[in-house]
């Protein structure tokens, strides 16, 4: 039997683009920095809005040939395995080469904290925050999706992030709307003047309460970084992708509510600095630039993925059939056709 | 208009009786040391565990707290497992209970301000969230955190790597832990459709999980994990899509990483003295050697570093948590597992004997 493998370029399924920023998602804009850091040229982006073609059900994932990768932090290590193994092809594909490793164990601990609490911050600002959700997020989201899904899908993303947010208190609870009940239709409308003021009052007090919670952890990072070029010195690592990504996401979306970017560009000039450096060097003008296409839009995304197997995005193997197989095939149907026939 | 006579008449046989408000029960005794109250430790008879091992915890929140205060010193403390998760203060375990002295001596550092302190002290409950325990420690020990910036870490760096290593711990690590543990058999895993959210430990047996329990894959992993019916499909969102092999390469290499950066120092990141995560490792390490199911167990058994650490620490310092434990707690812990408890606040305060 002849295996036509058919020739494997890395294939990157990410969040569509928004807002000028190539993925509006932070782990596939880090994927998208990392791979062009490692593997310039060699590989395409694939727009996608069906994250439930991923086996972990999320985006983003990598297709290489036959491998499928989910996840920023696995993506990571199978291209530093590329480098190893296909070194001819891949000849910069561990971008931490030059760590120790007990500096790549620090990496893979600040990588933690850097998706779990500066994530929460890009999740807050974009998902939580009810101001930029109407006005920003919900309309920027409703444009990719077709149909049908485009009036659903945006409220389940946002749900997934609830219980998250609301365990670290980011979340915004919308304030109460107070029903003025008149006893007599010819009462005065007096009252109305309090509870607006009083919403205000809460919307400002949940502004404070998530720049207390946004201080301390740039001021980690802030101190992190500190005078350097990068994280790690003056080479640029995983982590810092991982970072830059999620500032991006912080400072260049036109926020209704620009709370968390006052606060960024503010106080906080050195992550500004680092994250247009990171951009600066990977999406640059003197970069090559990156291969992006659509993936179609298809109606059987309707249906949840466990029940059918739907198409999956692996290329399948076409193998070469030999007689024997024909002839057995040619009888199978034959047997079908008697069995329903004689009915 | 006043009610019609015939009317009044018909009502005069059904007369509204108003009785006064039930008050809860008179003053709830006293706890005469300070009590943690905590998710049961696994009872198992044919298990060959030392006395200490009997009192840890299977909870790793619970766990985590009791080797805080072990690890910070403190040794007159007793510990409670026979109420049950929603019997206690926002529904978390641990809580810790406080006799009438230490709860005034504690509301008063907690609140400084406050002039008149309540008048009716009996009825002040000394029931605690686990948040508030690193004041109760502090105010035990005569100790001022405050003046201590860096939190007993050698230096700023190793404070804020610190919070790295945190996060890492509370993320992969726990999130591999939650799909390891031995769950409840549900019809969606026979039937192959993958993990619902899980309970948060393994000895609380709730068919359906609280609302305010945090421990669910979907408040651990990052990013949320999608729903079971997928984000794009019609069916409402049901359930977490959990990818095994995902989280378990992930843990790998956390633990990998944890390994390496243990080394062989005493504490972890080179500190003098015991640390919080200190305590959060030992808990995780624990309950990982001890509940875990093999691909989760194996990792952490390759690392020898890792093993004799939790080795140490179990010996060394936490060894005497809970030695102060009385026959009473036992027996009302073996009746309430006959019983099964009712999830109530006025029950886990009557229960303060």
């Amino acid at each position: 039997m002849a295996h036509n493998l058919p020739a494997s370029e890395i294939k990157l399924y990410v969040w569509p683009k928004l807002w000028d920023i190539p993925s509006f998602d932070p782990y596939s804009l880090s994927a998208i920095l990392y791979l062009q850091l490692a593997v310039p040229g060699k590989f395409s982006v694939i727009e996608c809005t069906d994250p439930d073609l991923s086996p972990s059900g999320q985006l983003p994932f990598l297709v290489h040939g036959q491998e499928l990768v989910a996840s920023f932090s696995s993506i990571v290590k199978y291209v530093a395995n590329l480098a190893k193994t296909e070194g001819s092809t891949y000849p910069s594909g561990d971008v931490d080469e030059f760590l120790s490793t007990a500096k790549r164990s620090q990496r893979n601990a600040w990588l933690a904290h850097v998706e779990a609490n500066l994530g929460n911050l890009v999740a807050s600002a974009l998902y939580a925050t009810q101001e930029n959700w109407e006005g920003l997020t919900l309309p920027g989201l409703a444009s990719l999706f077709p149909l049908p899904q485009r009036y659903f899908v945006p409220q389940k993303l946002r749900e997934a992030y609830q219980p998250r947010l609301e365990g670290a208190g980011l979340w915004a609870h919308p304030p109460p709307d107070e029903e003025e009940k008149k006893k007599t239709p010819f009462e005065k409308e007096l009252r109305k003047k309090p509870t607006i003021d009083k919403r205000k009052f809460l919307l400002v007090f949940q502004r404070e309460k998530f720049v207390e919670k946004a201080k301390p952890i740039l001021d980690i990072y802030s101190r992190l970084l500190a005078e350097n070029t990068f994280l790690f010195g003056d080479q640029i690592s995983s982590l810092d992708t991982a970072l830059a990504s999620r500032i991006i996401l912080l400072l260049n979306p036109p926020y209704p509510e620009p709370t968390i970017k006052d606060l960024l560009t503010t106080s906080y000039p050195n992550l500004v600095a680092h994250a247009q450096h990171v951009q600066e060097q990977v999406l640059g003008s003197n970069a090559p630039s990156i291969k992006t296409e659509s993936h179609r839009h298809s109606v059987w995304s309707l249906i949840p993925s466990g029940i059918f197997s739907r198409k999956s995005p692996i290329p399948k193997l076409t193998l070469e059939k030999t007689d024997e197989e024909r002839h057995v095939d040619r009888m199978r149907w034959g047997f079908v056709g008697l069995v329903i026939g004689s009915l | 208009m006043p009610v019609p006579n015939p009317i009044a008449t018909l009502f005069s046989y059904f007369p509204l009786h108003t009785f006064p408000p039930i008050t809860p029960q008179a003053v709830a005794r006293d706890a005469s040391t300070p009590t943690l109250w905590i998710a049961p430790p696994l009872s198992s008879p044919t298990l060959s565990v030392s006395s200490e091992d009997r009192v840890l915890s299977s909870d790793v929140e619970c766990l985590k707290w009791q080797a805080y205060i072990a690890l910070r010193g403190l040794k007159n403390l007793k510990v409670r497992w026979d109420v049950a998760a929603e019997g206690s203060l926002e529904g978390r375990l641990p809580n810790l209970h406080l006799p009438k002295a230490d709860a005034a001596k504690l509301n008063a550092d907690l609140n400084p301000t406050e002039e008149n302190p309540k008048a009716d002290a009996e009825e002040t409950l000394g029931l605690y969230a686990a948040r508030l325990i690193p004041s109760w420690v502090d105010l035990t020990l005569g100790f001022d955190s405050a003046s201590d910036a860096l939190e007993g870490y050698k230096d700023v760096a190793s404070r804020d790597e610190s919070r790295a290593w945190v996060a890492l711990l509370e993320g992969v690590v726990h999130a591999a832990l939650l799909i390891s543990l031995p769950q409840q058999v549900t019809l969606a895993q026979l039937l192959g459709l993958g993990y619902s959210s899980s309970s948060p430990s393994p000895s609380t047996a709730t068919s359906k999980p609280s609302s305010q329990t945090s421990s669910t894959l979907q408040t651990v992993l990052s990013p949320p994990p999608a729903p079971l019916t997928g984000f794009t499909s019609l069916l409402p969102s049901f359930g977490t899509r959990v990818s095994r092999t995902s989280v378990i390469s992930q843990y790998v290499e956390a633990i990998a990483s944890l390994s390496e950066r243990l080394g062989t120092d005493q504490w972890f990141l080179g500190s003098s003295q015991p640390t919080p995560l200190d305590a959060l490792a030992f808990a995780y390490l624990h309950c990982i050697l001890v509940h875990a199911k093999e691909p989760v167990r194996v990792e952490v058994t390759k690392r020898v570093n890792l093993v004799a650490w939790e080795w140490r620490v179990r010996s060394t310092n936490i060894g005497y948590i809970g030695f102060a434990l009385s026959v009473m707690t036992q027996t009302l812990g073996f009746l309430a597992v006959q019983q099964k408890l009712k999830p109530s606040y006025q029950e886990g305060r009557r229960l303060a004997y």
